[in-house]
């Protein structure tokens, strides 16, 4: 029997490399830092350019990995330390308690109603809420509930709420009522330790934190909204049940603008273009059309990046079939107005070679993308923090360890068709290497606290 | 429409970086900078335009453009730039570039494109013709009390000095009338003459307030004011000196133009010599705007403002300690430095600025670029 393969990282590329190599018959740890596997993909609405609806590719992937013997699973855990060579990887993984015994958890989500706590939601950006213990999301993979430590009245209980108990425990609410008596206050961190052959990256990628840029007011302007941020109010999943709203007042928008490059191909922030931005930022005007047809939609843009198969059809038919408005400029300020909130934007309209200002409800900054940082694992990193690839023509997913892959977002920015090519193209060069090899050891589960 | 019948394009980029803008191929073209920039503001004008002309060696349009010459180094852009090409420096090479496109001698060109060292030797042997001629004019040096007039014999050093003076204004007014004509001056007007004078100086008082109001701009706006004040009063007080010299000492005419001669040349050598000083400077605490690239007719032509400056004050000082020896010694030296100053650096220099400026302020007011009212 071949020796295991780790993939790190439970996004599209991920799910996609842990699937490949599981039809190959290769055993496959899939480490995921999150409760439930999916990324980034799982909190867009629809993808570029056929509109289809993310979640409808997504979902299947999903449950597709569960369907596999050869696939173990290892949600909310994080990679510690990854030591060896190639075919033989020793890496040590923190399983985080989850306060919930998965084995016994149906998702059944009556814990999720009872729980008095209520915190910002992770999946919606922190725009929607969620309780203490929760479940990341309906279509989650596992569809498993666990506790966040930190908020929870059992678990971390505030100091004032703490003396007035006297010592006895607190809340308990979940315990209650759950059907299969899954809950487990006293879990402990464990740590795995396990021997592959290869591993890959799929660490992804994360949003550049906009309120860097003082002169976008993101943070400080009510109705200035991330690009992810805007994902999630326009999916019928999302806090506002599908709306287009304002965060200031609750009406729908008039008028809604796309700054382009907030971050990115900018000296000053990231010197790198995030690749999709373009394509997305066109899908979000087409979806912002279809839920509100009376909506003025601009984007600001200084290059249409439209380089994929049927993007540059894709932009033409967001302007002819839709009336998006593209106007090229570099938006360098936005103030907001004390009245209504709405937003004046400073550009020079280059085409007409002058300056102009122009008043908007709502506006969307493109933000820029960062490679999620790994430090455990032994691999070089470029001037963006992305992780260094061995060739850039003739071998895309080799890092410049050997046995070590990277894929997605965390070698470049990238859209989802480019990270599901590579991911398979990694999966098999993975499985090669560990079918090469011998199987020495199997898992040690040490009981060991972190 | 009349039809173009071709395009010139002329590889200019390498002259341009030569003169100062090193961040020419790194521009883009967001706007950024046109979208920061507090005269943009109040103007329907692009610095970005510009920029894309002299990377694509548009010369005959480069040539046609009066942009660069509304810049006023207020900096906003450089922070603005996504690409750090600096907007600042392309627009000070564009502007250095274009009066080297205005001049028909050609000897601007060699002026711009020559080492500082070859400047300096120009100039050192113009300012020896001048001592020299000067000197062959002496006739009697008397050195009890002060007469300038018979110590170089006025009426022989008269005419030709009007001649340099001549020489030197048709230079500049011709470069002048080049610089109109290649802008297209007199067509597409379409305000009225009076209206855009209101227009230009309006604006321009706002615009200018606005910046007065930030401490790093309001020294900088000063400086440029005081070597700009200090010349007008130099140039006003000798044609008055010229009209009616001074005869009797006690006059209290003779106090006026003492007082007004110290007060200019303080305020060029104050001008000129302060940002000479933090320019040179290595401290860190030194404004960006002195940091900025600054090419060798920068430093000649400051270096002749303050050489003026303080040639005329210690001029005043040692006439009124009554050290006449020294009096006539400084003053040769003076006359030395503005010969060439009114031959070189006036006709093809940095002190033309002000008329191509003028120019480029009247042609753009004239044709309605400026707004009228500052964008909210």
């Amino acid at each position: 029997m071949s020796k295991p393969v780790l993939v790190i990282g439970g996004g599209i590329s991920g799910i996609q490399a842990t699937i490949d190599l599981a039809k190959h018959g290769v055993e496959v740890y899939l480490v995921e830092r999150n409760p439930s596997i999916g990324g980034k993909m799982a909190q867009l609405d629809k993808t570029f350019p056929t509109l289809d609806c993310a979640s409808c590719i997504l979902t299947p992937k999903m449950a597709e990995v569960l369907r596999y013997n050869n696939i173990k699973l290892l949600t909310y855990s994080e990679v510690q330390e990854v030591k060896g060579n190639v075919g033989d990887f020793t890496v040590k993984i923190l399983r985080k308690p989850r306060y919930v015994d998965w084995d016994k958890c149906t998702g059944c989500g009556t814990c999720t109603e009872r729980c008095p706590v209520k915190v910002p939601d992770e999946y919606n950006v922190k725009l929607g809420q969620r309780k203490a213990i929760y479940i990341e999301y309906p279509q989650a993979v596992p569809r498993k509930a666990l506790i966040d430590y930190s908020h929870c009245l059992r678990l971390n209980p505030p100091p004032d709420l703490k003396e007035k108990a006297k010592g006895k425990p607190l809340c308990g609410a979940c315990e209650k009522v759950c059907p299969t008596k899954a809950i487990d206050y006293n879990q402990q961190p464990e740590i795995i330790e396990l021997n592959v052959a290869a591993i890959i990256l799929a660490t992804g990628l994360e949003l550049y934190d906009a309120s860097n840029i003082p002169e976008y007011g993101y943070g400080k302007y009510q109705n200035v909204y991330t690009n992810l941020e805007f994902e999630r109010i326009v999916s019928s999943t999302g806090p506002t049940n599908g709306n287009i709203i304002r965060r200031s007042d609750g009406k729908p928008p008039k008028r809604i603008a796309w700054i382009q490059c907030v971050g990115s191909r900018d000296v000053r922030f990231n010197h790198y273009c995030s690749a999709f931005c373009c394509m997305a930022a066109t899908k979000q005007a087409i979806l912002a059309k279809e839920l509100l047809p009376e909506v003025d939609t601009t984007i600001y843009y200084m290059d249409m990046r439209a380089f994929g198969k049927g993007f540059y059809e894709f932009y033409k038919r967001a302007m002819t079939e839709f009336g998006v408005k593209y106007v090229r400029g570099k938006v360098v300020k936005i103030t907001e107005r004390q009245d209504n909130k709405n937003l004046l934007l400073f550009y020079e309209d280059t085409i007409h070679s002058y300056m102009k200002k122009d008043e908007f409800d709502m506006v969307v900054l493109s933000v820029a993308v960062r490679p999620n940082r790994i430090t455990a694992a032994p691999v070089k990193t470029d001037k963006g923090g992305f992780i260094q690839i061995m060739d850039p023509y003739m071998d895309t997913v080799t890092s410049t360890t050997e046995g070590i892959f990277v894929i997605g977002g965390a070698a470049e920015a990238r859209d989802i068709p480019d990270s599901v090519t590579m991911a398979s193209s990694a999966a098999i060069k993975a499985s090669t290497i560990a079918k090469k090899c011998v199987v020495e050891q199997t898992i040690i589960t040490s009981g060991e606290r972190a | 429409m009349k039809a173009t019948p071709y395009i010139s394009f002329k590889d200019i980029n390498r002259e341009i970086i030569e003169l100062g803008g090193k961040g020419i191929f790194k521009c883009y073209q967001c706007g950024a900078c046109t979208a920061t920039c507090a005269i943009a503001e109040g103007m329907f004008i692009s610095f970005r335009r510009v920029i894309k002309y002299s990377q694509l060696g548009l010369v005959d349009k480069l040539r046609r453009d009066l942009v660069p010459w509304l810049c006023n180094v207020h900096g906003d852009c450089i922070e603005a730039c996504p690409r750090n090409a600096n907007p600042c420096e392309i627009l000070a090479s564009l502007r250095r570039y274009q009066s080297v496109l205005y001049d028909w001698t050609g000897i601007s060109r060699w002026w711009y494109f020559s080492t500082l060292k070859k400047k300096l030797l120009a100039i050192i042997i113009l300012s020896g013709i001048s001592i020299l001629g000067l000197l062959s004019l002496f006739s009697t040096s008397i050195m009890n009390y002060l007469s300038m007039n018979i110590f170089v014999n006025l009426p022989n050093l008269l005419p030709i000095g009007l001649l340099i003076v001549l020489l030197s204004i048709s230079l500049l007014v011709s470069n002048g009338y080049r610089m109109y004509k290649f802008v297209g001056g007199g067509k597409e007007y379409t305000v009225r003459f009076f209206d855009a004078l209101k227009r230009v100086l309006s604006f321009w008082i706002k615009s200018e307030n606005e910046a007065m109001k930030i401490p790093d701009k309001r020294i900088r706006i000063l400086e440029h004011m005081f070597i700009l004040a200090g010349i007008i009063m130099y140039i006003f007080l000798v044609l008055l000196y010229l009209i009616y010299p001074i005869i009797y000492s006690l006059n209290p005419y003779n106090y006026v133009l003492m007082i007004g001669r110290y007060i200019a040349a303080i305020m060029l050598v104050v001008g000129a010599g302060l940002p000479f000083v933090k320019r040179v400077s290595k401290s860190q605490k030194i404004h960006w705007y002195y940091k900025l690239f600054r090419h060798s007719t920068d430093w000649v032509g400051l270096g002749f403002v303050f050489a003026i400056g303080l040639t005329g004050l210690l001029m005043n000082i040692f006439n009124d300690l009554h050290i006449y020896s020294l009096t006539y010694v400084v003053y040769v030296i003076h006359i030395g430095i503005v010969f060439p100053f009114l031959i070189l650096e006036v006709p093809f220099g940095k002190h033309n600025h002000w008329l191509y400026k003028t120019i480029a302020n009247y042609v753009s007011a004239r044709r309605g670029l400026i707004r009228g009212e500052i964008l909210e």
